[in-house]
């Protein structure tokens, strides 16, 4: 094993941060306890494999996987002129985060059975816990993320055959896990924008600076400064936040035409391009133009030393 | 009989995965925020390049191809748990992988300690994430995290130094770095010109790594 390296001139080699230096040592060890073997490795993937295999389900679910993971593929996916309106439009949506398996008891159940069982289920189903109601009937019911419906039936079903012999009779139902989220339709197929959405109408500039900052926070960015100005028609908004290495900049000038001096919301997407850390800078910036010309957004891009600065000009017509 | 059958269809693979089992399960655990996570991020790597060994051209490169496997899908998952900030933290947090030390203290720092590292570590760009998993942690030269993460080795030094940086400004939020004269000097300094000789150590591999904390 790597872990037990030592220093050569007997520093913690974390800059003085000794706690640090200790907390990854913890890490080390705590990680390596229970750690299961290439047989059992292979034999949870053989399930899973199993499982994939059975279920046109599963084929539809790696699919969605597949999508999910490289978000590009769906918002390229989405012609553009059906994205460029549904940009702005704020939806809700429900997703699946995963599946829900729960395991009903029946039969003779002495009274040290349950927990034994619990803890066999728990480690089966490899979560850190799970919910268990006793009554008439016994459930257990443990949530899988990522899990298709396919295989967390297979390995309920696989657990509850683990039961029969000892004769305790088990059924087992699965339902989605899933969770209500409210954003924008590019959250759906990419959560690496961060979307912000203000309504500016009636608000003074601080006003509008403040609740900028306070979405920004929100969404984790780290020390934002806002800048909000209105110059006749147009309304500008600058942001800076993060720290010295993750700094973004972003500025939106916009030019409101018609709609009788009413000012629609300022929505504006954050894209969070840590992945392209390290590149050269004409590489960044390549790839910047290329995100944001996807979005349909046409933007100035600067790209200095890995610093990253956009600038969207949008005409918006009531 | 099972055990045969699977052998038979995976011994190839098993053969090939043997001798980096331990380590790259021990990688998947370091870069989630729970074993159990880990252990599911790792039988997903293990299933996608047995799918995948017909395209491995090169045996011999099995090692740096799983890796690379296993970081692709991690990313994947940094980006889908996005909206896991939402999550409340409690959630998020294996309480069943309580270690249990000899010294039920002893064992509850230790978690405690574990459960910061991970937290800290949960908080980086997963790009970052792994680059400083990889080398602080794990070992790794800044070489072999290149050909594993496919980018330069001055790529993979921007995002160790990056990384650091963002850890030991979480550790100074949290009250427990050093205090300096200056946060944001500390944090230019690691970030710039002295990169290659801050790159020099990996942090967290003092052998005195086992010192209680007083604080």
């Amino acid at each position: 094993m790597r872990t037990d390296r030592t220093h050569r001139d007997g520093s913690d080699g974390s800059g003085g941060l000794e706690a640090l230096t200790r907390d990854f040592q913890a890490l080390r060890d705590a990680t390596e306890r229970d750690l299961p073997d290439i047989h059992q490795t292979i034999h949870h993937a053989a399930q899973r494999l199993e499982a994939r295999d059975v279920s046109r389900e599963g084929i539809l679910m790696t699919t969605i996987e597949r999508i999910t993971n490289r978000p590009w593929w769906a918002t390229a996916a989405v012609a553009s002129a059906i994205a460029i309106v549904l940009l702005f439009v704020p939806v809700s949506y429900e997703r699946t985060l995963g599946q829900e398996v729960s395991i009903s008891l029946t039969g003779d159940l002495a009274g040290d059975a349950v927990p034994v069982i619990a803890d066999a289920f728990r480690a089966a189903m490899g979560v850190p816990q799970i919910r268990l109601e006793v009554g008439e009937t016994t459930t257990l019911a443990a949530r899988l993320p990522g899990r298709s419906r396919a295989e967390a039936s297979a390995m309920g079903r696989a657990f509850a055959s683990r039961l029969e012999p000892k004769g305790i009779r088990a059924t087992t139902a699965v339902s989605p896990w899933t969770e209500k989220i409210s954003g924008n339709v590019y959250a759906q197929v990419g959560s690496r924008w961060r979307d912000l959405r203000v309504e500016t109408q009636g608000r003074s500039e601080a006003q509008v600076e403040k609740e900028v900052q306070a979405q920004l926070q929100q969404l984790g960015f780290l020390n934002p400064e806002v800048t909000f100005r209105r110059e006749g028609d147009t309304t500008k908004l600058g942001i800076k936040a993060g720290g010295p290495d993750d700094e973004i900049q972003a500025k939106l000038e916009r030019k409101v035409t018609g709609g009788n001096g009413q000012e629609p919301p300022i929505e504006m997407g954050l894209p969070d391009f840590s992945d392209l850390d390290g590149l050269p800078d004409d590489q960044i910036k390549a790839e910047v133009e290329k995100r944001l010309r996807e979005r349909g957004l046409e933007a100035e891009v600067q790209v200095q030393n890995g610093k990253i600065q956009v600038k969207v000009r949008k005409e918006v017509r009531q | 009989m099972i055990a045969a059958r699977l052998g038979e269809r995976w011994g190839p693979f098993i053969r090939l995965l043997a001798p980096l089992h331990d380590q790259a399960l021990l990688t998947a655990r370091r870069l989630c925020r729970s074993s159990a996570e880990g252990d599911d991020l790792f039988q997903e790597a293990v299933l996608r390049a047995y799918e995948k060994l017909p395209t491995l051209r090169d045996p011999s490169r099995f090692r740096s191809w799983f890796y690379a496997v296993l970081l692709s899908l991690h990313r994947g998952r940094s980006r889908r748990a996005f909206w896991r900030r939402f999550v409340p933290i409690a959630d998020l947090i294996a309480a069943g992988d309580e270690p249990v030390g000899e010294d039920g203290r002893q064992g509850e720092e230790e978690r405690q300690r574990a459960e910061r590292a991970s937290r800290a570590l949960a908080g980086l760009p997963a790009v970052q994430r792994e680059a400083v998993v990889l080398h602080d942690i794990e070992g790794f030269s800044m070489q072999e995290i290149a050909v594993m993460q496919a980018v330069t080795v001055s790529a993979v030094k921007t995002r160790v130094v990056r990384g650091r940086t963002k850890l030991r400004a979480c550790y100074r939020r949290w009250g427990l770095g050093p205090r300096v004269r200056g946060a944001a000097s500390g944090a230019a300094a690691a970030g710039t010109a002295s990169g290659s000789e801050a790159l020099a150590e990996p942090i967290g591999s003092s052998t005195t790594g086992m010192r209680r904390e007083t604080s």
